[in-house]
């Protein structure tokens, strides 16, 4: 019997598919529709499901709801055992985790503006016609820092370097930093020896981990299945064969 | 006369007041106490207010005149003693005359009732305390509800003792703390989570219930100075250490699992207590979660990380 | 004659500075050591032989060093929020790390804290009394909103029974005479330092040196050589040439930027000239009364952070006048939002800009100098 975990984000959601026996049987993306109850609604569950994330309200069929830090938590553990810190940069905030063998122990939001989420370059790609998946940090030459914490003002220099000509690929690399950097005061909190377990969408972009590596100071780590996690979590949090 | 009072340090048994709860409309001003902000707001774009009364306890309070100075409103600050010594308790009594000189002076009017108005708050917050003893079985959000609607009535007017859902018991016990609770879907999504409030020290809540009754012989001024002074301690009246003692008596007899501490982003003395709080009560292993909260709306991050903490405790 | 005022300041900071850790060697002052605020009532305490600090002023230091960024993250890393009074952050992180230019200040055995500044200082002086478990005395001054009388009774009992306390826990006793002579010494320090500034609206004098210079009369205020090294000062700055005419004279409505060589913006301010400033009239505080108690209350009551919105708005107005300014560089200070609201009603058109007096990181210099160059030629060609 197969379980499944869903992570509704806010701008994807995210399934897993385990099987009896924990073993990742498919993982799979799609872009989180605007009408999600509807959506799901219309989706037949065929195995046991558990959902987390910001709209997992609007699973119908999911037997259980789970708390996105904790399937967060089991999922990392499950990914990459010998690291405890998780930083996750999602759409709407980063966030970090601190686990004991898959159990949630302690967390940190960043309670600051959009200028630290994923969201945020997600409008400036668009703003700069850029695609996502052609986003390459490993070829950026020039170091452009964005100074401003608020999204309104960095976006204001962000039109300002458009006008100076720079390049777009910099300029997304730049704004990539900005986020990493904005992470740093949640890193301060957490003892993060053992390195970090990065999570989240901009994990599939190219060059991310030494970009990560070198603004956070530490031993940054993308495991298998990097995006999945939390939903990996979920479908862990289900029974499995022998329960 | 329909002022808007902000904080438990106004004294109720002076005049009716409106109590400021919570704002929904159009927010201007940044990087300020949400609050205090959404306080500001309501004076100024409410035309069923006429004053608006507020303390001089923090820097997000003591400017508030500042931002309504050309509303042309009924205006008064009263002065907050920071110590509660005997020259503090006799400095807020004369403010606690003034105050009442300058609203009869402003609406015309005189206040003399101000005995019976004793009687009535004393049987009222009797009847707070009472549900307060009874958390353990109460619907906390429901408890706390009543009391904000009330407050916002006229004394007279004001019904606390209706019964409320009882709700049965679970083993995750937390303690909130914090400034007013203006944003109280916080208390329903704390318990909707699993967790059970069995304690407070918010103004309006634990605080009011540490010294419910007000002295009815001698002088009325200083007796009401006492009963606001003798209570429980917000941050703003500088004594961490006699807050952090307090708190940990009320959590450890209460058998409180967690706390959960709910202020406004911007909130300095919040944020100052909270930097030895977490630290203290973490030491005798009782974790603590700090929610911020951008204004008295606001619950946006609020569900995910109590959630989380339900998890974790 | 410069090379005496600079001898005066070298000796001062010298004292001042003797028992922080770098220099110390393990020494202490021989009296007791209280922390204490900027508009704390300091002649009561030296009269009681007590070795005063002030923790602000030191991040102000710390700052100027360009030491401040790692210690505001070390503070942030112990729970204390960055929205926090910078000060507070900076000077936190130094003690948890004992990292500063000259190294920690000694141990305190008292801290008094005053809240005729801020609330938020009292605030602090709470968390230095939870790590050092000393006794800590938060005095209260009403300001000029609350009625006269009943303020000063009530601060009179408060500066008595400091007076009490302090003397039970140094042993000394307070003389009258001696207490008097201090505060005559303030007085006479608060009148030299008018007449140094008087000067900036019509000499060539740049803010930078009277906002270090300034310092002495938070430190050192009671001290005969202060008003000794700033009458020397105001003749130095009398014999200075008269300022360009040519530059505009914008006011200078805020805190230093104590990370700046220059303290202020210089490099953007081309074409223009400080005329004015209200933080060098802060302290600027008034001995006036009958007797030393009311010269107390009237001087730590009516600190201008201290006065209500209509009060600051006069005596705002009238520093802008004297100057002469014909803008302000207005300071939106994430640290000090007490600060901020007085600019709320002046008449010249205002430059607002976002900064921090400690954190250099808050400032976006090209947006700041987008914004004075529009006023600036809003003005010149208005």
């Amino acid at each position: 019997m197969y379980r499944l975990g869903i992570d509704v984000g806010s701008t994807y959601t995210k399934y897993c598919v385990l099987s009896c026996r924990n073993k990742i049987e498919d993982c799979f993306t799609e872009r989180t529709p605007i009408r999600q109850r509807e959506y799901f609604e219309g989706k037949k569950g065929d195995f046991p499901s558990a959902s987390c994330g910001y709209g997992k309200a609007n699973v119908p069929f999911a037997k259980k709801s789970v708390n996105e830090l904790t399937a967060l938590a089991k999922g990392s553990h499950y990914v990459c055992p010998e690291v405890s810190v998780v930083l996750d940069i999602g759409g709407q905030d980063t966030k970090i985790i601190c686990h004991e063998n898959g159990t949630l122990k302690n967390f940190y939001i960043n309670d600051r503006c959009a200028a630290g989420s994923g969201m945020f370059l997600i409008n400036t790609l668009r703003m700069l016609e850029i695609d996502f998946d052609d986003m390459d940090l490993q070829d950026i030459r020039s170091e452009i820092r964005l100074s401003s914490a608020c999204a309104v003002f960095a976006q204001t220099e962000i039109v300002g370097l458009i006008a100076a000509n720079v390049p777009a690929k910099d300029i997304a690399g730049a704004v990539v930093g900005h986020i990493l950097q904005q992470s740093r005061s949640l890193l301060r909190k957490v003892n993060a020896e053992n390195g970090i377990l990065l999570s989240g969408g901009l994990t599939q972009i190219r060059g991310f981990r030494e970009m990560a590596d070198r603004i956070l100071e530490t031993r940054c780590i993308i495991g298998p299945y990097a995006r999945y996690m939390s939903a990996i979590g979920c479908a862990l949090s289900l029974p499995s064969c022998g329960d | 006369m329909n002022i808007l009072s902000m904080s438990g340090f106004v004294p109720e048994q002076i005049c009716d007041t409106v109590r400021f709860t919570q704002y929904f409309g159009q927010r201007n001003i940044a990087s300020y106490c949400g609050y205090a902000s959404d306080f500001i707001s309501q004076v100024m774009g409410d035309q069923n207010i006429d004053g608006a009364v507020y303390p001089k306890s923090c820097d997000s309070s003591r400017i508030i005149g500042s931002y309504l100075e050309m509303c042309g409103k009924f205006l008064h600050q009263i002065n907050v003693p920071a110590g509660t010594d005997h020259a503090a308790v006799m400095f807020f009594a004369e403010e606690i005359r003034r105050y009442q000189q300058q609203i009869e002076k402003h609406y015309h009017t005189a206040i003399n009732n101000i005995g019976e108005r004793i009687a009535l708050l004393n049987r009222r917050n009797r009847e707070i305390c009472e549900m307060y003893d009874d958390l353990d079985t109460l619907d906390y959000y429901a408890y706390i509800e009543n009391i904000h609607k009330n407050l916002q009535r006229p004394l007279c007017e004001q019904t606390v003792g209706d019964r409320l859902r009882q709700v049965h018991r679970t083993g995750k016990r937390v303690f909130v703390t914090g400034s007013f609770l203006s944003g109280i879907e916080i208390a329903r999504i704390i318990e909707d989570r699993g967790l059970k409030i069995v304690g407070d020290d918010l103004p309006e809540s634990g605080r009011l219930c540490s010294f419910p009754e007000t002295k009815d012989t001698g002088d009325v001024y200083l007796n009401i100075s006492a009963n606001i002074m003798g209570r429980r301690l917000s941050p703003t009246q500088d004594h961490f250490n006699r807050i952090l003692e307090a708190d940990l008596a009320e959590i450890k007899r209460k058998e409180a699992k967690g706390v959960i501490m709910v202020i406004q982003k911007y909130c300095e003395p919040y944020e100052y207590l909270y930097s030895i709080y977490k630290a203290y009560l973490e030491a005798q292993d009782i974790p603590v979660l700090k929610i911020s909260l951008l204004h008295s709306e606001d619950t946006q991050k609020a569900e995910l990380q109590i959630e989380a903490f339900a998890d974790i405790i | 004659m410069a090379q005496t005022i600079i001898r005066i300041q070298t000796k001062l900071m010298k004292e001042y500075y003797q028992y922080f850790s770098k220099y110390a060697k393990g020494g202490r002052p021989e009296g007791k050591v209280a922390w204490i605020t900027a508009f704390a009532p300091v002649e009561i305490l030296e009269a009681l032989g007590i070795s005063c600090y002030y923790p602000e002023s030191y991040a102000a230091v710390i700052a100027a060093s360009s030491m401040e960024q790692s210690l505001l993250s070390k503070s942030e890393e112990l729970n204390l929020s960055r929205d926090c009074c910078s000060y507070s952050c900076c000077i936190q992180g130094c003690l948890e790390l004992e990292e500063g230019p000259r190294g920690v200040p000694p141990k305190p055995d008292m801290l008094i804290a005053t809240n005729n500044q801020c609330n938020t200082l009292p605030n602090w002086w709470n968390i230095l009394a939870h790590r050092y478990k000393v006794p800590l005395i938060v005095i209260d001054y009403p300001g000029d909103g609350a009625d006269r009388r009943t303020a000063y009774h009530y601060v009179t009992a408060q500066h008595r029974n400091l007076i009490t306390e302090l003397e039970r826990l140094t042993g000394n006793k307070l003389h009258m005479d001696r207490l008097a002579e201090l505060v005559e010494n303030s007085r006479n320090s608060v009148k030299a330092w008018k007449s140094v500034i008087r000067h900036m609206k019509d000499k060539e004098v740049i803010p930078t040196g009277l906002f270090d210079d300034i310092n002495f009369l938070i430190t050192a205020r009671c001290r005969r050589e202060t008003s000794e090294m700033y009458t020397m000062l105001e003749e130095e700055l009398s014999r200075r040439p008269l300022a360009n005419q040519e530059l505009l004279p914008v006011f200078w409505l805020g805190y230093p930027l104590w990370y700046h060589a220059d303290r202020y913006l210089s490099s953007i301010l081309e074409g223009c000239r400080v005329s004015g400033s209200n933080y060098i009239t802060w302290w600027n505080i008034d001995y006036a009364g009958e007797d030393l108690f009311e010269c107390l209350f009237n001087a730590y009551n009516d600190t201008f952070l201290n006065l209500s919105q209509k009060t600051r708005n006069e005596r705002l107005g009238r520093l802008i006048r004297e100057s002469g300014a014909k803008a302000a560089v207005t300071l939106r200070n994430k640290s000090c939002k007490c600060d901020f609201v007085s600019a709320r009603n002046i008449d010249i058109p205002q430059v607002e800009i976002d900064m921090d007096m400690i954190d250099r990181t808050i400032l976006d210099e090209k947006a700041a100098r987008d914004r004075i160059s529009l006023v600036r030629e809003t003005i010149c060609t208005g």
